[in-house]
């Protein structure tokens, strides 16, 4: 079962997720990352609820796909001007994540602004019964 | 002395207000942390300390790593810290010397220790315990640990010929030493100098793994022997340890010019080599002597004269006897049955070659001429007593034995004379004396524990290689000549094309069919003359004149970084968006805003956008997040949302000379585009502020603050655009530089090494960067003197002056005096803020006088700070101080504690102070108990002297993301 914590880090925000497997647990964090922007948005059925995005990433090793990915999603919500929600994801051999996201307009939202994604403290590792990942974000 | 511990790490008290975490493993430098106990409380609260010892170990920090008294936990750097990191070259060598291996092509040599030599291409797999022999001027030549190693993909690549047909292939930007310092390929010419470091050593191979010696070869001696040797490590003993290298070493010279008597090893040499020799014996683990000095009388068949004889020793028995194993001979050598020891048979030639080489820089006569444009061969030799001469000869034979499997030819052994009188045989051989053999011995083998030697031997190699280079250009001309003149060319013609030679040694060629290579011409100089003419440096290197720089194509390039004075590197991680600060000063008085700031808040909650999506004041295309980023406030200026007064009161007038805006990314562009003028959210807001107090009246007064002013405080950075860019960086240098990331403690230290290309690039960035955010602080002024202009009746836009800007998230190449010297460091204030005293060249004219303004916003109810760069500041923080208040708490955490509707109504009923924000939650994480206590930060930098208060204000409104 994916899902994630929200963890304290003095001046930024810290988000622990867990998956059954790499790509549930990338998108657990991105579920976070949208957590520690906006606590409550429209959903899927409303009329602001946005439409779904694919993108892809492909690095050289797990902390590197998840810093890509998380750097890949921050860079569509200014340039697309939409909060990335419901994330899905895989990761296939050799670190190609290939992933989806609902992005709600950001004028539907209040939402604050997550500045990037940092390697601070970052993890990401195997666990019984699938992966964990921690991240710091520059708030 | 009083000490404080948090989590396991201890920190010292130097004086009041400062604290230092003592240098210990691989850190670079002590950390400093500038606090009084009550911040250190807060600052040993989080992981701030560990991260100010983590920044410790970035390769070039200079003097400390430095924590303002506002630190807190960052990610890499803790957030208040400082760090300076020397922006010089230094140097290292293959053929030409002096490159700090920066962007060499893969075939580059780089000599290492122990005469060893490799493909830089070919360090990866062991670089970082490898050391690198860098020529460090009169320092002579340095062994330097390799501490980082990168490769990067195909660039142009430029091959530097020198006349004495010595090659390098480099890229444009790569530093080659000269007789004036380090100067870049791009900016050498045919004709200059560039110093050449002569002898390049033998190829690196792995010796074999066997024990040479072990606990039972000393089976019958005191057991005392073999404990003295196990605590030194030294047995078993195998090719492959380093003692082994420097063992060889002393046996070579040993056999050459040390003697035993008693228990006590003895070496006889000039004062310098001593010096070396007692270098290795400490090295090993033994206690040398100092160098005795006597002067000694001698009579050699009837002629007498004094010389000063220079002498060290060891008087470990264990050293002795572990000499003798390895073959060093007992005295007296000449009743003595030794050979050149069996096991050299079985090691690399670079091993071999250090047994011959220290033999040699005993033994063997140094080079000199034999006539005018030629030089002896080197030659030994060598006496036993007729009894054991057969091992003498066998002895002699093994030697030139070696040398032709290095491939170094010799003559054959003389059995020069007889010393009837003493019943000895004298043997003796040469070194070949041909050019190319005599070149390859210098260049390759050589003398060691010989300098004197060694500085002829490098002397000898360039003269013989600048004669053989001019030999084959006559030879060729000769030979081009003929086959001219066979076909059926005119002899004046064939002499007009060839200038470079007389018309004679046309003749000659065409007519008298020339056997043999040429001579060189009657003006190429004798050697003596050369060797007066050119200086051979303490580090062994030669000048010598660029004949030619060929672009050469593209090819993969290398980089290696030493500990020595290379090892300058540009951190990156530790600077993001450039964040920063500007005060705007109003005629308004706080009786003006009194009473309307609910309206005013609104007007300009309106009038600048904030929050993630609010868009820009500035819709722009591409064209205008160039030209901010190439321009800064000269762009704005021209645009019509700044004027010249802006200018002459920004840090550098607005504009950073060395931004690169073709070296951020589009991805980062992208994220400008919609952004400019902007605020964010965080921590970043608009603050209108009163003026409360004003603790230094002239310097308030020549920045034109009074109580009661209204003034207004900008807190933001380059946005977006900015926190791509670092990711860009932080990523490339992972993949380019990941071995030296590998040995940081932390990933976001991520640092490029000075000098390499990506750290230019991101210099450049960084500072288009810089720019951008001024351009962000100027616009949402622009908006804001509009805004005020259009509330107060009498408030022109021109009446709201911008006090001053300053970047408190940057690096910039500033110099330092570092213990009396100066020096070009990379400063990087991650959350610190520049803080120069009065005088320097840098503080806008306006303000040189009393000191650069410095500002320290506060939160929300706690005020702000003006300050001046203090009189120590250049001392104690490399002309820094602190950013702000400090965070204290978590931002869930304060989400717990605090509503942002509760944080609001409180401020403005008991406060005044009104606030609004896009987001209550980010009221909540911001709220005033969320900081450090401001009042004290400026305390302590007041204290300290780096930056002094002038001023203190009130928030009256303020807007925030």
């Amino acid at each position: 079962m994916a899902g994630f914590t929200l963890r304290e880090h003095t001046a930024d925000v810290a988000v622990e997720a867990q998956g059954g497997d790499l790509g549930a647990t990338f998108a657990a964090v991105a579920d976070g990352l949208a957590a520690a922007m906006c606590d409550d948005w429209p959903a899927a059925t409303d009329p602001d609820g946005g439409d779904r995005h694919d993108l892809r990433v492909e690095s050289e090793s797990p902390e590197a796909a998840l810093y890509d990915y998380l750097d890949q999603l921050i860079y569509e919500r200014d340039v697309k001007g939409v909060l990335p929600v419901d994330n899905e994801a895989t990761v296939a051999d050799e670190w190609v994540v290939d992933a989806s996201y609902r992005g709600v307009p950001l004028s539907a939202v209040t939402a604050r602004e997550v500045k990037a994604v940092t390697y601070s403290e970052m993890r990401v590792e195997r666990v019984d019964g699938g992966w964990e990942a921690y991240v710091v974000f520059d708030v | 002395m009083t000490t404080r511990e948090f989590d396991g790490i201890t920190l010292e008290r130097v004086r009041e207000h400062v604290w230092e975490i003592p240098q210990e493993g691989d850190m670079e430098v002590p950390g400093r942390v500038l606090a009084s106990e009550a911040l250190l409380e807060d600052i040993g609260d989080d992981d701030s300390l560990q991260q100010l010892k983590n920044a410790a170990h970035l390769p070039g920090m200079t003097k400390h790593a430095l924590a303002m008294p506002d630190a807190h936990q960052g990610y890499g750097f803790p957030v208040g810290g400082v760090g300076a990191i020397d922006a010089e070259d230094g140097c290292i060598s293959p053929g030409a010397v002096g490159f700090d291996i920066n962007c060499l092509t893969g075939s580059s040599e780089v000599s290492l220790s122990y005469g060893r030599k490799r493909k830089i291409k070919n360090l990866w797999r062991d670089f970082d315990e490898q050391d690198a022999v860098v020529a460090a001027g009169d320092d002579g030549e340095v062994l330097s640990q390799v501490r980082l190693f990168t490769q990067s993909a195909p660039e142009t690549v430029y091959e530097l010929t020198t006349e004495t047909g010595d090659t390098i292939e480099a890229t444009a930007d790569h530093p080659v030493g000269t007789p004036n310092g380090m100067v870049e390929v791009d900016d050498l010419g045919e004709g200059e100098e560039v110093l050449a470091h002569p002898f390049e050593g033998l190829p690196d191979e792995q010796p074999p793994e066997f024990d040479l010696l072990t606990e039972d070869d000393f089976e019958d001696e005191d057991p005392q022997i073999v404990e003295a040797l196990n605590d030194r490590e030294l047995l078993p003993l195998r090719p492959t340890d380093d003692a082994f290298s420097r063992l060889l070493k002393l046996v070579g010279f040993h056999t050459g010019d040390g003697t035993f008597r008693g228990d006590q090893t003895w070496f006889y040499g000039d004062e310098e080599d001593l010096q070396t020799i007692r270098e290795d014996i400490a090295a090993l683990g033994f206690s040398p002597s100092p160098v005795y000095e006597r002067d000694r009388d001698h009579e050699i068949r009837g002629n007498s004269f004094e010389h000063t004889e220079y002498s060290v020793k060891s008087g470990a028995r264990s050293l002795r006897e572990l000499l003798l194993r390895l073959g060093a001979p007992d005295s007296p050598k000449v009743d003595s049955e030794f050979t050149a020891p069996d096991y050299l048979d079985r090691l690399p030639d670079w091993q071999r070659a250090l047994y011959l080489s220290t033999f040699f820089g005993a033994e063997m006569s140094a080079p000199a001429a034999m006539t005018a444009k030629n030089l002896y061969c080197p030659s030994v030799s060598h006496n036993r007593r007729s009894d054991v001469s057969e091992v003498g000869e066998e002895f002699m034979q093994d030697l030139m034995r070696h040398l032709n499997e290095i491939g170094i030819a010799t003559n054959s052994l003389e059995h020069v004379e007889d010393y009837e009188e003493h019943d000895t045989k004298r043997f003796r051989f040469g070194i070949k004396n041909d050019s190319e053999t005599l070149i390859e011995f210098f260049t390759t083998v050589g003398y060691r524990y010989n300098e004197e030697k060694r500085r002829k031997a490098a002397l000898a190699a360039q003269y013989l290689k600048l004669k053989e280079r001019t030999i084959d250009e006559r030879a060729r001309i000769a030979e081009k000549a003929q086959a001219l003149a066979d076909g059926g060319v005119a002899t004046r013609e064939i002499k007009d094309r060839f200038d470079a030679v007389n018309d004679r040694f046309i003749e000659r060629s065409i007519y008298e069919q020339r056997k043999g290579r040429p001579r060189p011409p009657m003006s190429f100089p004798d050697y003596e003359e050369f060797r007066e003419n050119t200086a051979v440096g303490d580090d062994l290197t030669v000048p010598v004149e660029i004949e030619s720089i060929d672009r050469i194509g593209k090819k993969p390039v290398y980089d290696i970084g030493v500990s020595h004075d290379a090892h300058n590197f540009v951190a990156n991680g530790v600077v993001v968006s450039n964040c920063g600060v500007r005060m705007l000063r109003t005629p308004l008085t706080y009786d003006d805003v009194r009473g309307r700031e609910e309206e005013l808040v609104d007007a300009l909650f309106d009038a600048i956008p904030s929050g993630l999506g609010g868009g820009g004041i500035v819709q722009t295309g591409r064209d205008a997040v160039e030209g901010a980023l190439e321009r800064g406030v000269e762009w704005a200026v021209e645009q019509g949302y700044a004027t010249e007064d802006d200018l002459a009161h920004c840090e550098d007038e607005g504009r950073r000379p060395d931004a690169k805006p073709e070296y951020v990314s589009k991805k980062a562009k992208d994220r400008g585009m919609n952004q400019m003028g902007s605020l964010g959210s965080g921590n970043h807001f608009l603050e209108v502020q009163r003026v409360t107090d004003t603790y230094d009246d002239g310097v308030a007064d020549a920045y034109g603050l009074e109580e009661d002013q209204i003034v207004v405080l900008i807190h933001c950075g380059s946005r977006g655009l900015g926190h791509q860019l670092c990711s860009d960086y932080v990523r490339r240098i992972e993949q380019e530089h990941g071995d030296l990331l590998d040995q940081l403690p932390d990933k976001d230290l991520a640092a490029a090494p000075a000098g390499s290309e990506l750290a230019e690039e991101y210099y450049g960035a960084m500072c288009a960067a810089v720019n951008f955010a001024w351009v962000n602080r100027q616009l949402i002024t622009h908006r804001t003197r509009e805004t005020l202009a259009e509330a107060f009746d009498g408030v022109e836009t021109g009446d709201v002056e911008l006090l001053y800007d300053v970047a408190h998230n940057i690096a910039k190449r500033e110099t330092h005096e570092v213990e009396g010297e100066n020096r070009e460091l990379f400063v990087h204030r991650k959350g610190a803020t520049r803080a120069f005293p009065p005088g320097r060249e840098e503080v806008p004219e306006t303000y040189r006088d009393v000191g650069q303004p410095v500002i320290i916003p506060g939160s929300m109810g706690a005020g702000s700070y003006v300050l001046k760069g203090g009189e120590r500041s250049l001392q104690e923080t490399f002309g820094s101080t602190a950013h702000g208040a400090g965070r204290l708490m978590s931002r869930t955490q304060a989400k717990q504690e605090f509503w942002g509707g509760d944080v609001q109504d409180d401020l403005a009923e008991q406060e005044h102070i009104y606030v609004k924000a896009n987001s209550g939650a980010t009221v909540a994480e911001e709220a005033p108990g969320v900081y450090k206590d401001v009042d004290e930060v400026v305390r302590v930098s007041d204290a300290l002297d780096i930056g002094d208060r002038v001023a203190r204000t009130f928030p009256v409104c303020n807007i925030k993301g």
